[in-house]
């Protein structure tokens, strides 16, 4: 078995090919797949399969670093296994006349250069052929490396690719040195005009030189690398640095996304601490954790309370000489960053938010959908229509005042330079034109959670209610507007993060119970367009609704296949159209299951039995019950339990306490049920009876399935 | 430690060390222009198969950038010093990384970075993929490998390394501020400037006449396109770069809406790739002279 080790040596990679690298998973990476993948492909077989024919992360390791990307896999065969490989040639008759061989059959021997004593013959379904069997013998190891390394880094997806050189390799920066190892031995190989040979290089001013490489051993290699001051392992330089950083200030405001950055950044992490003056303390905290992560990637400090201190942490690449200079030089540069900021901040605020309203007519804002003041008019009148939906006339003027200022921020000084500021400098600066301080949150809140998957329980620590109302109609009116004019996302593409707005929109609902009616709200943002949409009304109700069906399986995070997918189908079945009941009605009937699925199956066999009879009468059923046509003590008991018990359900209902409902539902009507499908038949001859008794079933199965869910879809119910 | 360099003689020491590695040392476009790759010496010279290593101080004009001469990191005028070198050699960073040792950086007391920014300028068409290098956090120098001009893909790709000679000047004589810059012995960098930056901050954000700029834009474009049409690609590329200029000012002004902003832009782009289509066109019929 051999190893084989391959560095690329680069210039300074981006952070989204280092991303690109690792990817999303833990444990191994994308890349470790892919090489994976090649060198244990069929025709190329170098590595053994583990039992289940899975990738081994083991077997194969991968680290970047800014300069270089590295991967080792272990335990390679040495050659591939031989491989007998059949050819059949011409039928028995064309190959043949009498005992001598045709043109036919000489021209296939030799283009498979094969002699006449090779020949056998293949019976097939289609009569007799020739054939001739050959082995190919599997090729070394070494010999067939070469071709897969030059695939291997010729394939490689990175976001953004460039061109250095004659021959217009692309790769994310340029190449300046290979290593390719097969034990001791160097693979030769040569991309973008450069060969592979045994030679690396340390962290570039730390350790200029280069460095021999004796053999493909990975723990050697880490070796020498750190010896030269690079450390190799993304997450031992992440680590590094958060093990600092805990060090200087609290860990719960540890900007993780600015972590990554840092540890992509640097071959060999050294912290260091530097200050500001205090004075610019009074700006807004986002604003200078902004200045410091956007320009110089250097860490805000909070104190024990979270409040912002005048400090900060930058990671330098590799400890210096000179480090007093190297902090006072990186103060400077803040220093100039937040006089600008200040600048811009006391700019903005000559002139108060509500006042600059009119710029908001040259800000487009989608499309064909017109300019920002559009949406905003839009906005300021779907506030009203949604808090009348929601019978919270109390909130109206705050609403609508949130929807007036909601996107004026975009056209101030600071959000133009500072872009993710935006709704952090709508907030301040609504306070200082005096605005309600609930109102300036909301303009915040809007742009919240930045992340769809923050938990919805912790939705309201960092949304208030103003706020996520205000989230919902501004996402609302981007979804309608966006599906009215044929945006929809498609596939993987998804431009105008449609999915995203749609997933926080649920979230909001989800955190908070509002209950409306989503028709009527999307009925409402269409009319509100006036005629700029080129979709029918009707068509893009059906559309959004399947869309946010999708988006609350998503944010519940149900699969398919499995029995809480049922229950929600079964809920989405019976009605969608407010979605906070769906949340309700689904948290109800899961724990019910999880608690007691006996009881659970009850009520879902009697909305499937009873739904069976309704709908092998079609739509005939009716819901009158005659009593004197019930003949039988058994349905006159059904009817019974049915006119005194429907309320209590009903009631349970109404409550929304589902659970109760449906134990109720199974409790009084199952046994009953049971006793009367046992010995009372529904489709008897007497057409009067008949009908009767459907009707009866019908109301039972009404009773549920009307408002709850509809249980019979669920799956193997014995 | 040795008396740190004014900031003629930085100019000087650049000269000396890019004339040495080869390069033709050229002098400044006599243009408006926002940046050392409008330059006809960099723009035109990235096209096509021929080598070209060239450096150069450029004088720059970005009016939106004035702030009265009251800011000490921004004006509307600075200077560039612009590399080119076409093909980008093997060593493109340690020859670069040797130029600021050649001007008394010493690069194992600094943290010297080469932070992912990849540049565009789409007045120009031009994009390509590189850095900005950071010195202790402080960005000094825009290094990027060309991929496309005048939205023609380049054949031979060009390194072009811009450096801000004022932040690297700031940096080495311990200025906090860019009229405090000592240019040579007793004059500074204000003395030079400072006037200018009022006068023309005043212009570019209140005095400029749009009306005027607005109607120099029309004549220019149609200048650059009847040139065009007579095969003058060198004369056209010149109002080109005055078109791009006007905007600038009425960029300034004001005057450009959000919406026509865009169609500003796109018209100079025309323009440039026009020039740059030209350009290639006139200098195949020489036979590429400078092609070995």
């Amino acid at each position: 078995m051999s190893n084989l080790l391959v560095e690329i040596g680069t210039e300074e990679l981006p952070e989204t090919a280092l991303h690109q690298i690792y990817g999303e998973e833990k444990t191994y990476t994308e890349l470790g797949k892919r090489i994976y993948g090649i060198l244990s492909h069929e025709g190329n077989r170098l590595l053994p399969r583990n039992d289940n024919n899975k990738f081994d992360p083991k077997q194969i390791k991968v680290e970047a670093a800014p300069r270089r990307i590295a991967f080792f896999v272990a335990s390679l065969f040495e050659r591939q296994a031989d491989q007998t490989v059949e050819f059949v040639g011409p039928s028995y008759e064309k190959a043949y006349q009498g005992d001598s061989p045709t043109p036919a059959l000489l021209g296939f021997l030799k283009s498979k250069n094969a002699s006449f004593s090779e020949v056998t013959l293949k019976e097939t379904p289609k009569g007799r052929f020739v054939s001739i069997k050959k082995v190919e013998k599997g090729k070394s190891a070494d010999a067939v490396l070469p071709l897969i390394l030059k695939d291997f880094f010729a394939s490689l997806y990175f976001p953004k690719f460039m061109r250095w050189e004659s021959t217009g390799f692309r790769f994310p920066r340029p190449i300046r040195w290979m290593v390719a190892l097969l034990d001791s031995k160097v693979i030769p190989f040569e991309i973008a005009g450069m060969k592979s040979g045994r030679i690396t290089f340390g962290h570039r001013f730390l350790s200029p030189k280069p460095i021999r490489l004796e053999k493909a051993d990975w723990n050697l290699y880490l070796k020498a690398l750190h010896r030269a001051h690079v450390n190799l392992s993304f997450e031992a330089r992440k680590k590094i640095i958060r093990k600092s950083l805990e060090g200087r200030f609290h860990q719960k405001h540890l900007d993780e996304e600015l972590l990554k950055t840092t540890a992509h950044l640097v071959e060999e992490p050294f912290l260091i601490d530097g200050t500001f003056l205090k004075t610019y303390l009074d700006l807004p905290p986002e604003l200078l954790a902004s200045c410091m992560k956007k320009n110089q990637k250097i860490f805000a400090c909070y104190d024990a309370k979270g409040k912002l201190m005048s400090r900060f942490v930058a990671v330098l690449n590799g400890k210096r000489k000179g480090l007093s200079k190297i902090r006072v030089d990186y103060e400077n540069v803040l220093e100039s960053r937040l006089r600008d900021a200040r600048y811009f901040y006391d700019v903005d605020i000559k002139e108060p938010l509500p006042t600059k309203g009119g710029l908001l007519k040259q800000l487009v804002y989608l499309g064909k959908l017109g300019t920002m003041a559009d949406k905003t008019m839009r906005l300021e009148q779907l506030s009203s229509r949604l808090c009348h939906l929601l019978g919270r006339r109390d909130i109206q003027s705050d609403l609508k005042r949130v929807a007036t200022l909601s996107k004026i921020d975009l056209m101030t000084h600071l959000v133009y330079e500072f872009p993710d500021l935006q709704g952090v400098a709508g907030r301040e600066y609504a306070l200082e034109a005096g605005e309600k301080e609930t109102v300036a949150r909301a303009l915040e809140a809007q742009y919240l959670p930045r992340n769809l998957a923050e938990d919805y329980r912790e939705i309201k620590k960092i949304i208030s209610p103003l706020g996520a109302l205000f989230g919902l109609m501004d996402r609302l009116d981007h979804l309608v507007g966006a599906f009215g004019i044929g945006l929809d996302p498609t596939g993987s593409q998804d431009p105008y993060a449609l999915r995203r707005a749609c997933g926080i929109f649920v979230k909001l609902i989800r955190a908070y119970r509002f209950h409306f009616s989503l028709t009527d709200l999307v009925a409402a943002s269409f009319d509100l367009y006036g005629g700029k949409l080129e979709k029918n009304k009707k068509e893009l109700i059906a559309k959004l609704t399947e869309f946010f069906k999708e988006r609350v399986i998503f944010e519940i995070g149900v699969k398919a296949g499995t029995r809480d997918h049922e229950i929600l189908q079964s809920i989405f079945k019976t009605s969608f159209d407010d979605i906070a009941d769906v949340y309700e009605r689904h948290e109800h009937l899961t724990a019910f299951y999880e608690r007691d699925p006996e009881g659970f199956i009850k009520a879902a066999k009697v909305v499937e039995r009873t739904g069976n009879i309704v709908r092998a009468a079609n739509a005939a059923a009716s819901t009158e019950v005659n009593p004197e046509l019930l003949q039988e003590t058994l349905e006159r008991e059904l009817y019974r339990l049915l006119q005194e018990r429907s309320a209590e359900i009903q009631e349970a209902t109404v409550r929304r306490d589902y659970e109760k409902a449906t134990l109720l539902f199974g409790k009084i009507f199952y046994g009953p049920l049971n006793d009367f499908f046992n010995k009372v038949m529904v489709n008897v001859e007497d057409a009067q009876i008949r009908v009767n008794r459907q009707a009866l079933m019908n109301r039972i199965h009404h009773l549920y399935k009307e408002k709850i869910a509809d249980l019979s879809l669920l799956s193997k119910l014995e | 430690m040795p008396k740190s360099l004014s900031f003629q003689e930085l100019i000087q020491k650049l000269n000396h060390y890019w004339s040495q590695k080869g390069c033709l040392i050229l002098q400044p476009y006599d243009l408006e222009v926002g940046a050392g790759t409008f330059s006809p010496h960099t723009f035109l010279r990235a096209l096509g198969p021929e080598p070209w290593n060239a450096a150069y101080v450029e004088p720059s004009r970005r009016p939106t950038d004035g702030r009265y001469g009251e800011n000490p990191h921004r004006t509307q005028h600075y200077y560039q010093y612009q590399v080119i070198l076409k093909p980008a050699p093997q060593n493109s960073q340690e020859l670069y990384l040797d130029s600021l040792k050649a001007v008394g950086i010493d690069l194992l007391s600094h943290d010297v970075r080469f932070a992912e920014d990849d540049w565009e300028s789409p007045t120009l068409g031009a994009w390509g993929l590189g850095w900005e290098v950071w010195l202790d956090s402080l960005e000094i120098t825009q290094f990027t490998y060309f991929q496309q001009c005048g939205s023609i893909d380049l054949e031979v790709v060009s390194c072009e390394i811009t450096y801000g000679l004022e932040r690297i000047a700031m940096f080495l004589q311990n200025k906090e501020s860019i009229f405090d810059i000592e240019w040579t012995k007793g004059i500074t960098y204000g003395d030079v400037h400072l006037q200018g930056e009022k006068e023309f901050s005043k212009f570019n954000f209140d005095a400029s006449d749009a009306e005027l700029s607005r109607r120099l834009f029309e004549d220019f474009e149609r200048e650059a396109k009847r040139l065009l049409e007579q095969k003058l690609v060198l004369p056209a590329y010149d109002f080109c770069l005055k078109t791009s200029h006007v905007f600038n000012l009425l960029d300034a002004r004001g005057a450009v809406s959000v919406s026509e902003r865009p169609r500003y832009i796109a018209r100079v782009r025309a323009l440039a790739r026009a020039c740059a289509e030209g350009y290639l066109e006139s200098r195949k019929e020489q036979g590429f002279p400078l092609k070995k």
